[in-house]
This record gives C-alpha cells, sequence and structure tokens, in this order.
C-alpha cells in the first residue's frame, strides 16, 4: 500500500513540478531579445563553484544574513540527499543512502544530518531575528508573507526529519549514538512510548515530511524564493562581457514592421531577463547600494526587477502580454528609469547575478528614442549631435592648453598622423573644454613630457565618444559619434590611446570594437602608475597630507582598476592613504554617470551624500581619477561650503610630488606666440569631424 | 481639434556668426541649424495638448531646403503632419510677405482652431510673422504665453503670460493664435530615429510657383531680399571683452558683517569709475 500511495503522491509532485517549469519555459522565451551565452564554458563553471557553492557574494559585506544564508544553503544540499533517502525508503524498506560504502560511512552521514539539521534550525532562528529583531535601516518594504511560508516550510521539513529518527530510535532501528539531537529528542518526547506508538510516529512524521518536501517544490516556482531551482542556470548563463558594454542596436537592418527602439515592451526583453526576474529573491541588497534610492529618488533596482515578474503575473496568457509597454505610468515610471546614474552598484553586489542596469537603461532606451527625454539633457544631446561636445563649443577651441604645452596636435601641418608618436592622449571633453578638466589634462601632458613619452593628441579632430548619449538611450547618436572617432582614429593610424576619462575609456575599449575600432586604450592611471613603476617618474617631495581616493564607477566597478591609483598614491612619499567605508567595488557614486551629470538633480544630490562622507573621514584631500567626479566634488563642496577638503586628481598630485623647474613661465609663453598664431590657422583648416 | 504649429530653423544658439562678404547678411559656411527654441516650445505645447485631448497637429514650416531637417524634428517630437512651403529665398523674404503665404496655407487647410508659434525667432530676433498672421486670418491672438488652458467644450483658451508686476490671463474663443515663451514647458528630446521614423509622416511640400500670389495681393517681386520691406546694409558682430573680477564677501553665513560692506563699497567704486555705468 505504501509504495502506491507514495507513488502516487511522487508523479503528481513531479507532474505539477514540470507543468510550472514548462509555462515558466513558455513566458521565458516569449521575450526575444537576443543573448547569448552560451561562450567561455569553464569560466561559467568556476562562477558557480564560486558563488554558488562558495557563496561568495552571499558572505560580502552582510556578515549575519550571510552566515545565515550559508548555513541554509550547505544544510539544505545535505538535508536533500538525506530527504531523498526517505523517499526511496517508501519504495525500497531499509534503504541507506551510503549504505553502499559500508555501515560506518552511512553512520557518519547520519551525525553530519543531525549536526546540519540543527544548524539549519539555528539558521532559521537567525532569519527570524533578522526580519524582526535587528534594525535594518533600510528604506523598502520587505514581502514577508512569502518569507513566512518558507522559513515555516524548512522549519516543518527539519522538524519532521528529526521527529522521524527519533520515532525510530525509539523503534531500535536507527544507531541513537549517531544521531545525538535526535536521542535528545526521543529521549525527551518518546522515552516511554510503546512500539505501536513509536511505529505510529515513524510513520507520521514520515508522511508529513514527504508531503511538505513536495509541497515546498511546487510551492517555490511562486514565490520569491524560486532562486532555489533558478540559481544555478542564472550564475551559469551569467552576463561574462564588460559591465559597461550596453548592447548595439542594428539600424542597417530595421524591419518593415518595426514599432520602436530599445525595451518597451515584454517581448523586447531577453531570455535572461526573465530568468533574472525569477530568481530575485526580494533581498534589497542593490536597492541599498543604489546611489539613486539612497538620495531618495524613485529608483529602487530590485523593484524594477520584481515589477517584470509582477508584469507577467498578472498578464500572463493575456492580450496586454505583447501589447502593454512596460516603462508606462502602471509599470516603471520616466523618473524610476532616469534617476539611474549606470553605476553598477546593484550588479556588484547582486548574490545571484541578477542584471538590473541593464534592464533600466535598456527601457531607458525605449523612452529617450520615443522622445520621452526631457529637460536639460535634451540641450547636451542636441549639442552633442550638432559640435560633438556637451556644450555646444566650437571644436577648433578644443584643448587650448596644448598650444601653451607646447603638445603636438594630429592633423596639423598635414601627414602628422600617430605613426609619429608612441602614444595619443585622449583628453576628452572635459580635457578640452571645462576649466578644471584642462588644468588636469594639462598636467598629465606635463608629466608624460617628463617622463619622455612621445604623445600627441587629436585636438578639433576628437569629438564626444558618444558615451552620455548611449546611456541617456540616444543610441543613433552615439553610433554617429562612435563611427565618426573610428574613422578619425583610422585616418591618423592611431594604435594605442591614453584616457583620463573613465567614460572615454569605457566606450572606447568596451564599445567601439562592435564598430570595427582595434585601437589599444589605457587610463591614465594605469599608465602613470607603470611609469613611475619603470622608474620614469620619481615622486620625491614629500606631500605630509592625508588623502582618501574614491573609486569612480566607469574605472573601478566597470573596468576593474582599482590598484593602480592606490600604487600611485602610495608612491608618493608623505601622503597616509585613508579608505572610505564604501571604497573599491562598493564605492559610491558621484551622481554624474549614465548622462545624469546633464540633467538637473532633486536634492539631496549623490554628489552631496559621497562628499559628506570624504569630508567626515577627516581627511585633507581627496583624490579622484576621473574629470566627472571632480566636477561634482567641486559642485558639492560649494553646496557644503566646504574649506577643509581639497579636490585633486591623482595626476596632480603625481606632479606635485616630482622635483620639476618652475612650469611654463609668461615669459616663454610670449616667446611662442608667434609660432603658434601659424599653428591655429592650419588647425582652422583641418577637417572637421 | 486642430491644431498648427509654426516653425523655422535658425543658426544654432552657439553658432559663431560672421557676416557674409557683402557684409549685409551672415556667413552660413559652416553653420548648425536648429529648430528656433522659442517655436520648440510651441511644438511641445501643442504635443502636449495632443496627448491630452487627441488633438490632431500639423506642422507648418517656410524656408529653404534645409528647414526640411527642422521640420522632421517637430514631426519626432510628436507633430501629426507636415507642410513644408519652400523657396530658397524665403529667408529674405520680408515678415508680411510670409505672414501671407503662411496665413493662406492655414485657410486652406481649413478648420484650424489653434496656431501656436514661438515668441520670436532667435535669429533675426523678429517676432513679427505670427502676428500679422493672426491679423490677415482675422482672429484673436495671445503673444509671449507662459501657459495655457484649453477648455475643449467651449472651444477656448486661457492663456497667461508674465507682465510687470503680475500676470495678465487673456481668454480667447477658437480660433486664435498663441505665441509661446520659456518656461511654458520643457521640449521634449527629438531623437535620432525618431526623426528616422518621422520620414514615414505625411509631408505636403508646396513650392512657390504652386501658390497663386496675386490672389494673395503678392507679386513675385514682394517676394526675396528684392521685394522686402526693409534692407539690411550692414552687420557688425560685436568684439567681446570678457573680465572677471570676484569679490570677496556675499554668503552672509561665511563672512564678517564689515566685509559685505566692504565689498558693497568696493562693487560700486568699480562700477563707476572702471565700468563708468552708475
Amino acid at each position: 500500500m505504501k509504495p502506491v500511495v507514495l507513488s502516487l503522491i511522487v508523479l503528481f509532485a513531479i507532474a505539477f513540478f514540470l507543468r510550472n517549469v514548462f509555462g515558466f519555459l513558455k513566458i521565458m522565451f516569449q521575450a526575444k531579445r537576443p543573448s547569448f551565452r552560451t561562450d567561455q564554458i569553464f569560466e561559467r563553471v568556476k562562477g558557480l563553484i564560486i558563488y554558488v557553492f562558495g557563496q561568495k557574494r552571499i558572505l560580502k559585506n552582510y556578515t549575519w544574513a550571510g552566515i545565515e544564508h550559508f548555513m541554509l544553503f550547505w544544510g539544505f544540499m545535505i538535508i536533500t540527499i538525506g530527504s531523498t533517502e526517505l523517499v526511496i525508503l517508501g519504495f525500497v524498506p531499509g534503504f541507506e543512502a551510503f549504505g553502499f560504502l559500508g555501515g560506518e560511512a552511512q553512520e557518519m552521514f547520519l551525525l553530519i544530518l543531525d549536526i546540519v539539521q540543527s544548524l539549519v534550525i539555528v539558521a532559521l532562528i537567525m532569519g527570524v531575528l533578522n526580519r524582526t529583531v535587528i534594525p535594518s535601516g533600510k528604506r523598502r518594504e520587505v514581502n514577508s508573507i512569502d518569507a513566512v511560508v518558507i522559513l515555516g516550510m524548512i522549519f516543518g521539513l527539519m522538524i519532521t526529519d528529526f521527529g522521524f529518527r527519533a520515532s525510530k530510535i525509539a523503534l531500535g532501528t536507527e544507531p541513537a549514538s549517531w544521531l545525538p539531537v535526535s536521542s535528545m529528542w526521543a529521549t525527551f518526547f518518546l522515552s516511554n512510548v510503546n512500539v505501536a506508538t513509536a511505529a505510529f510516529s515513524t510513520e507520521f512524521f514520515y508522511w508529513i515530511h514527504v508531503c511538505l518536501l513536495f509541497a515546498f517544490l511546487n510551492y517555490l516556482p511562486y514565490s520569491k524564493h524560486s532562486h532555489v531551482l533558478t540559481v544555478i542556470p542564472n550564475i551559469f548563463f551569467q552576463n561574462l562581457e564588460p559591465r559597461g558594454k550596453m548592447s548595439k542596436i542594428d539600424f542597417e537592418n530595421i524591419p518593415d514592421d518595426f514599432e520602436h527602439f530599445g525595451t518597451g515592451k515584454f517581448e523586447d526583453f531577453s531570455w535572461k531577463d526573465v530568468l533574472d526576474a525569477y530568481t530575485c529573491t526580494e533581498c534589497g541588497r542593490c536597492t541599498d547600494n543604489c546611489p539613486a534610492w539612497g538620495t531618495e529618488k524613485p529608483l529602487s533596482p530590485r523593484d524594477i526587477v520584481i515589477k517584470l515578474r509582477h508584469f507577467v503575473t498578472e498578464n500572463n496568457d493575456k492580450e496586454e502580454m505583447k501589447t502593454e509597454y512596460l516603462p508606462s505610468e502602471g509599470w516603471v515610471t520616466e523618473e524610476e528609469l532616469y534617476a539611474c546614474t549606470t553605476c553598477s552598484a546593484c550588479v556588484e553586489v547582486c548574490p545571484l547575478f541578477i542584471d538590473q542596469m541593464g534592464k533600466i537603461v535598456e527601457m531607458r532606451r525605449f523612452l529617450t528614442m520615443e522622445g520621452k527625454m526631457k529637460g536639460t539633457a535634451v540641450r547636451t544631446l542636441q549639442k552633442l549631435g550638432s559640435h560633438g561636445n556637451p556644450w555646444g563649443f566650437d571644436s577648433k577651441d578644443r584643448a587650448p592648453w596644448t598650444k601653451e604645452e607646447k603638445v603636438p596636435v594630429l592633423g596639423n601641418g598635414g601627414g602628422n598622423t600617430a605613426e609619429d608618436y608612441e602614444v595619443v592622449f585622449w583628453t576628452g571633453c572635459f580635457g578640452a573644454f571645462d576649466p578644471r578638466g584642462q588644468e588636469v589634462a594639462a598636467t598629465i601632458s606635463r608629466l608624460l613630457k617628463e617622463a619622455g613619452v612621445k604623445f600627441a593628441v587629436m585636438g578639433p579632430n576628437e569629438t564626444c565618444t558618444g558615451d552620455p548619449a548611449r546611456r541617456l538611450g540616444e543610441e543613433a547618436l552615439f553610433q554617429e559619434l562612435a563611427m565618426a572617432n573610428i574613422e578619425t582614429m583610422n585616418r591618423f593610424s592611431v594604435k594605442k590611446i591614453i584616457a583620463n576619462c573613465p567614460h572615454c575609456f569605457n566606450s572606447i575599449k568596451n564599445e567601439y570594437p562592435d564598430f570595427g575600432s582595434e585601437v589599444e586604450v589605457v587610463t591614465h592611471s594605469e599608465f602613470l602608475a607603470s611609469l613611475v613603476k619603470e622608474g620614469k617618474l620619481s615622486p620625491v617631495k614629500s606631500l605630509d597630507e592625508e588623502i582618501t581616493y574614491h573609486d569612480p564607477c566607469y574605472l573601478g566597478r566597470h573596468n576593474r582598476v582599482f590598484d593602480e591609483p592606490r600604487e600611485i598614491l602610495s608612491a608618493i612619499p608623505g601622503l597616509e592613504l585613508k579608505e572610505l567605508e564604501r571604497s573599491r567595488e562598493t564605492s559610491f557614486c558621484c551622481g554624474a554617470g549614465g548622462g545624469k551629470i546633464w540633467m538637473e538633480e532633486e536634492a539631496p544630490r549623490v554628489n552631496w551624500n559621497r562628499f559628506e562622507e570624504i569630508e567626515a573621514s577627516g581627511v585633507e584631500t581627496v583624490a579622484a581619477a576621473c574629470p566627472f567626479c571632480n566636477v561634482m566634488f567641486e559642485d558639492a563642496a560649494k553646496y557644503v561650503g566646504n574649506e577643509n577638503v581639497k579636490i585633486k586628481d591623482i595626476a596632480e598630485l603625481l606632479e606635485d610630488s616630482l622635483d620639476l623647474p618652475v612650469k611654463n613661465s609668461n615669459f616663454e609663453k610670449l616667446a611662442e606666440d608667434a609660432g603658434d598664431k601659424e599653428q591655429s590657422k592650419e588647425n582652422d583648416d583641418s577637417p572637421q569631424v | 481639434m486642430k491644431i498648427v504649429v509654426l516653425v523655422r530653423q535658425t543658426p544654432d544658439t552657439e553658432a559663431q556668426i560672421t557676416a557674409n562678404s557683402s557684409g549685409n547678411g551672415i556667413d552660413e559656411t559652416g553653420i548648425k541649424w536648429i529648430l528656433n527654441p522659442f517655436d520648440e516650445f510651441a511644438v511641445e505645447e501643442a504635443v502636449q495638448i495632443k496627448e491630452n485631448t487627441g488633438a490632431e497637429v500639423i506642422i507648418l514650416g517656410i524656408g529653404p531646403e534645409r528647414a526640411l531637417e527642422t521640420i522632421r524634428t517637430a514631426l519626432a517630437m510628436g507633430g501629426d503632419s507636415a507642410i513644408h512651403i519652400k523657396d530658397e529665398n524665403f529667408g529674405d523674404t520680408d515678415s508680411y510677405a510670409t505672414a501671407k503665404l503662411i496665413a493662406a496655407k492655414i485657410k486652406a487647410i481649413g478648420d484650424v482652431d489653434l496656431i501656436l508659434a514661438g515668441k520670436k525667432w532667435i535669429d533675426e530676433e523678429s517676432g513679427q510673422v505670427p502676428i500679422q498672421v493672426a491679423a490677415e486670418l482675422n482672429i484673436p491672438q495671445a503673444t509671449i504665453a507662459t501657459k495655457v488652458d484649453i477648455d475643449e467644450a467651449a472651444k477656448s483658451i486661457k492663456v497667461q503670460s508674465e507682465i510687470e508686476g503680475g500676470q495678465r490671463i487673456i481668454e480667447l474663443t477658437f480660433p486664435a493664435l498663441v505665441t509661446t515663451e520659456r518656461g511654458i514647458n520643457e521640449p521634449r528630446y527629438a531623437s535620432l530615429p525618431g526623426i528616422m521614423k518621422a520620414k514615414k509622416k505625411p509631408l505636403e511640400e508646396v513650392t512657390v510657383d504652386a501658390i497663386n500670389l496675386e490672389e494673395l495681393g503678392l507679386t513675385a517681386e514682394n517676394l526675396g531680399v528684392a521685394g522686402s520691406r526693409y534692407k539690411v546694409d550692414n552687420i557688425d558682430i560685436p568684439v567681446i571683452n570678457r573680465s572677471l573680477n570676484v569679490l570677496k564677501g556675499g554668503n552672509s553665513d561665511m563672512v564678517e558683517a564689515g566685509e559685505v560692506q566692504a565689498a558693497a563699497e568696493n562693487l560700486t567704486k568699480l562700477l563707476r569709475e572702471e565700468a563708468k555705468i552708475i
């Protein structure tokens, strides 16, 4: 009788489970944007080992919840063996999971199972405390009902297994000495029972355990805990492309029935986006680390993912699945989508490798290209289109400091190509036009000269890389600018570039190859660090300052350059580097990225938040390695009335520490003027890009 | 409801203007052309009205071939269809003739409820054409609007404008003409793919030969620079010498009280003795 009933339960549970799986696959493949995730198998398997079995991201920065989850995860892995044993036991009486290795192996397994189950109960208590007693200080809602059901079921599974083993101990069919916790149960509850009661109790707990197990399996897909089932594929199919690389829209082959660009409807997402949505546990780490959310903006990256799942729940099998737009008032608002700075803090912390940022920028693309973008960034994009820089300055006037510093400009005088130089210094629009940016760019040029590097700049031939356009969602403008720059680089045979703007760097390095660029690009942090290492620049003067370093998002998180700027700073005598609480991978955005620097921001602003942290750390100077961060901090410093903290680029600190003669006397400048006039005339004639 | 928006192409606000060789016009080489920023407000307002009421928005542009780009921008912002009255010489046609041509075209469209246009063109600083169009059509007009409120049932529009010391609200019954001022809205971005898509929207191109000028009381001689009722003799580009002098003081929390007074005295002195403006 028992095998028959059990077979029915098992068959029913599996059938129901498969129905869920196929239902999910059907939903997943209604999302049609292609996403290829089957390359680099070795890296993918490595990801599984480190992040699923090693639980690396779960443990990082969230010690309490991390340990709790680690115990639950490994407990579950082992308990699953025990539960499987129990199910088979219903068909094969006397079955032992490790019986084939001999009695001792089975005893050892029972001991481990006994201890692990106790630890899981401890973890469950930690989980309850985490949700009740321990103050989170987080401004986010949690779906507690789901958590209670799931934690309750796990608790039930543990209790019934203990009950089952304790009953067997009472019956004398399980070795008490190898099951210390179960024995205690037996002693406590079943010390004076007769055989019939013990036998009944064995069956009772057995059936409850088995039923709970299959109920759990079939509740999971409907809960926020479905990650138990999806985590392995989700981490295996993680995005291994550079994080700062956005997908290319093919404008050449637009189908006739095309409606819009970017992600507007459900079908515009990729299958991986849907898998992400069903993997999210709503833990909220992304939102905890989001600079927009942290400064009271409406964007919560977690909610973006949850909304995608809720969209399916509400519209599956209905016409709306095909017709309704997700970026709309009912689902994801424009305010949410335009609040993202694309700092990728959310993607960095997600233990399940969900790509929140990717979904945000894809939906933003839809909005912008449908003409929904308003405000100050409209002008910026118009100027990028008409002048190749965000302000609409004349490109003839790019990087005027090159005259003063006597830096050669490619294209001047004809036949002047990059082949005559080791590297080309890409100044970016800040280095070309922004007064602070110009100072930093001029400093870098002096350092390169001092180190004997043969370099030139592109001057009027350089335009914006298109980074702000792409991240604001104007893909066509980005492609126009990218192709113009690549064409210019090819024309001047540019092979290697140094960029001090991490945003330029990111586009050239990660995005330009999609448009045929083969140019090599390094950041000024990396290049200057190597010059220091090779002894070509020797910081000798002591600066005697307490300093901190701010990791720019597009340098650190996006492109993993964490050490080089620190190497430069630690090579400078007298500098004492004090790390901020939020540094390296968990650095807090300055608020400028993703084109946000060109938009008005409601108070409190992201840069205020970060600058307050810098001020509170008590340092005298903050070093940045990005012109955007510099500008944002200068701005925040004005707002808070700061007079204590100096804002410098790492290059400027490096120069301060070199033993250099007085730079650029006015006399020298006057002497050059006559020659410069000739040069600027040629400049005017150079082709405009 | 049917709305017509008048758009004009002007040089980019950042364009470095130089005089042409004859000295009576601007040198157009290398100039980037944009939708007149005040017309941009008019287009945005029309599109917002369309979003709220389902009105039809017709873009009406006048100018040479290149003006088509500007018309497409307006279409990408949300216009439904467009009319381009084109002739290479329209840039030099005076506002009187221009207004007559536009008014005739609007009459031809028929049943237009509302005409929107920017309060002025940024190139010639002229705000004449829209108000002359209203005069030609003999319809009410309100200028320099910072807010409009439409009552569809009553077929009327309330127009708010800034006047010295307060606000003025005028109520007009349709058909009416309103010119827009900065602050009325935040124009949306016309993306490149949007402009590309706008190529599919209906566009009517009218050449000058197809217009019966006689009916309008005009002759071909009234168009272009020769027929203009005003002549530009000479264009001078001002030379601007910028200098910056920062006087300490300002935020009263951060400076001593005496410093502020000293700074004010210093400023007065500089304005009187160096700038010689007080």
